[in-house]
């Protein structure tokens, strides 16, 4: 059947064609309907090709009808009145009700077919995502509950239990419902189920689905502090491309350089943090070993730590807004001139004379 | 003619005497009516307007434009349309573009309508494929016997306990990626604009202010290096900063004496606080627990 648009005729002619064989069609309609239902009825329609209107069933009919329908109280008349637009819109209406419907039952039968498929071993054929597998879930359930509705159903009344049972089959196809041996064998039955889950787990539960499992076993079970932990081995990697380094420079002026090139790589990049802090805490375990030959180096140690404490104790709050990592960390020795008196009433205050053993090695760092 | 078949028959065309037939007959037939009718105005551009009297004595009326209008005009003999000013004309346009977008929308439905049609009858067809397979497991519970009953139920409860992995590796797939990447941003860039509360991140961020502290102590050492002589600090000092970073590799080579006697306690004291910092230091804490001192062996 050809579907007709629904829009205006273009073609005068076949417009006006159109309208002689529909309005003959309309008024047998209306024949029919007043015949059968034993109504009264009229039609009227204007033309734009021919100036006196076309009526059913005649001119004095239609008035006489016509008249009675104006006789009648307004709001009667205008009850089931209506023109295009209303007519129009009761159907589309109706229509798409109609598809609503028709959509929820396609998509249950739909559900259902994926359920048979799966339980027939043929779940990795499907592209499923998760509104499909939560309406399979659904479905499954539905269908249990009326399996044990049933089967308390059978067991109330008594039913026959000597029903001939064909094994459940464990591939596509095989039709063994005429097979007597297996129909009267109860192992054999038992032995299709279990052949059955066999050929349904493969292709679910083992593969790609086992290692994703541990993976989210691994993320949902480890604390916030498991995610502080990948950075550290990334500095582990990065803290092993500078020991060689170290082991390999047997003298002072070498080993100079060496430290001067690692404090430009530190400060440059956040990452590179963490390669410090990891650098610490290997020299902690090295200070773990000392030697007690080794005096002046510890006596050494021991005066930095009273300025830097203070240091923090003086400059915290003024302090606080200097951006850590900016890239240069030779910014840092080169404060404005107006900012070094106050600088230098701490360092005159707080910094012991034994300090200064160590200025050469920081000025030349500049 | 008599059909052998009870499908779709000619009826005789005298009024009906079933009540109840009668009146699904004529709201079926008046729906059609009004359907060709909407069709023709839709098509050829007519003005119809159409009254049915029902059974039950009220009236159905369908008219386009109006069914007060078109009477009026057959009432009053009037062969010509009404004249038309440009309020008139604006309306009508406005009219038949309204009626335009709801047939077109009434198409699109129905098509949709049709597509579903077909999907339904193509399922139908699944289904009698595999009923000819043989699949009894895929017939209405109702006719199933108890050892099918329970057999399948078996495998359902199965299938079942599979799919509820499934949808939970479905729904656990999102909710990690995204924890895992808000982790490793903030410690990437360590941002911390306070709103996210982790008290690691607090620690770092005390840790960053140990750090911008060790700047500040180094700035200090600028002015004390100009009050001592240029050559003498030079020769002094070269070989004084080198020796921690020296110690730190090849410390048991160093040997000053003469500081022996003088610093024995010293080192007692730095070695118990050594092992009590170690202590604290954990697995997953390495970097909070450090000494403050250790920092020297950089300058």
């Amino acid at each position: 059947m050809k579907k007709v648009k629904l829009s205006l005729i273009a073609n005068e002619r076949s417009r006006k064609t159109s309208f002689i064989k529909r309005k003959d069609g309309i008024f047998k309609k209306l024949h029919e309907l007043s015949t059968l239902c034993g109504v009264q009825a009229c039609a009227l329609i204007y033309s734009p090709f021919i100036p006196v209107p076309e009526s059913w069933p005649s001119r004095e009919g239609a008035k006489k009808v016509a008249s009675r329908f104006l006789e009648m109280p307004p709001t009667a008349r205008t009850k089931k009145m209506m023109d295009q637009e209303t007519y129009l819109m009761e159907r589309i209406t109706k229509a798409k009700e109609q598809l609503k419907n028709l959509a929820a039952e396609n998509r249950e039968l739909q559900v259902r077919r994926f359920m048979f498929d799966c339980v027939e071993g043929k779940m990795s054929q499907y592209h499923y995502d998760a509104k499909d597998l939560q309406d399979l879930q659904s479905c499954i359930n539905l269908y249990l509950d009326q399996l044990n509705g049933r089967i308390e159903s059978i067991k109330e009344n008594g039913e026959s239990l000597l029903s001939s049972v064909s094994p459940f089959p464990t591939r596509i196809g095989v039709d063994e419902i005429g097979d007597e041996s297996f129909s009267d064998s109860p192992i054999h039955a038992t032995t299709g189920v279990v052949d059955t889950l066999n050929a349904t787990n493969p292709h679910v539960l083992t593969g790609d689905m086992t290692p994703f499992l541990d993976a989210d076993a691994t993320a949902v079970t480890a604390s916030s502090r498991f995610f502080d932990h990948i950075p550290y081995e990334n500095m582990n990697m990065s803290q092993n491309l500078h020991e060689p380094f170290q082991h390999l420079v047997p003298t002072n002026v070498c080993d100079f350089f060496q430290n001067q090139n690692m404090n430009q790589v530190q400060y440059q990049a956040p990452n590179n943090l963490f390669n410090q802090i990891q650098r610490e805490f290997y020299n902690i375990n090295l200070n773990l070993n000392l030697n007690l030959n080794s005096n002046q180096y510890l006596n050494q140690q021991q005066s930095f730590m009273n300025p830097m404490v203070e240091q923090h104790m003086n400059h915290v709050g003024g302090r606080e807004s200097i951006p850590f990592v900016d890239g240069n960390c030779y910014n840092y020795h080169q404060l404005p001139s107006n900012q070094l008196p106050a600088v230098d009433h701490a360092s005159t205050s707080y910094m012991p004379s034994t300090t200064g053993v160590y200025d050469p090695y920081i000025n030349n760092n500049l | 003619m008599v059909k052998k078949s009870k499908g779709r028959q000619k009826i005789e065309m005298v009024k009906m005497k079933n009540e109840s037939n009668l009146q699904v007959t004529f709201s079926k037939r008046r729906s059609g009516l009004f359907k060709k009718a909407s069709e023709l105005c839709t098509l050829c551009g007519a003005e119809v307007a159409i009254v049915v009297f029902s059974p039950g004595r009220k009236v159905f009326s369908f008219g386009h434009p109006n069914v007060d209008s078109v009477i009026d005009r057959f009432i009053n003999n009037n062969p010509l349309p009404p004249h038309q000013h440009n309020n008139m004309q604006l309306r009508e346009t406005r009219r038949n573009s309204i009626v335009q977008d709801l047939n077109n929308h009434l198409t699109q439905v129905l098509s949709q309508l049709e597509t579903e049609k077909k999907k339904y009858d193509e399922l139908k067809k699944i289904r009698e494929k595999t009923k000819a397979l043989g699949n009894w497991w895929e017939d209405p519970v109702e006719e199933l016997a108890l050892s099918q009953l329970e057999g399948f139920k078996g495998n359902l409860e199965n299938l079942k306990k599979v799919v509820t992995v499934e949808a939970s590796r479905f729904f656990q797939a999102n909710v990690p990626n995204f924890y895992v990447g808000s982790s490793s941003n903030n410690a990437a860039f360590g941002i911390d604009d306070g709103s996210h509360i982790n008290p690691d991140m607090d620690l770092f961020s005390q840790r960053r202010m140990m750090d911008i502290n060790a700047f500040n102590y180094n700035q200090n050492q600028i002015h004390p290096n100009h009050a001592l002589p240029p050559f003498g600090n030079n020769a002094y000092g070269i070989n004084e900063g080198f020796v921690p970073e020296y110690n730190v590799n090849f410390r048991p080579e160093y040997n000053p004496n003469q500081n022996q006697i003088q610093n024995q306690n010293q080192v007692q004291i730095q070695i118990q606080n050594q092992s009590f910092k170690r202590e604290n230091i954990s697995e997953y804490e390495h970097h909070h627990g450090y000494p403050p001192q250790s920092r020297s062996d950089y300058y």
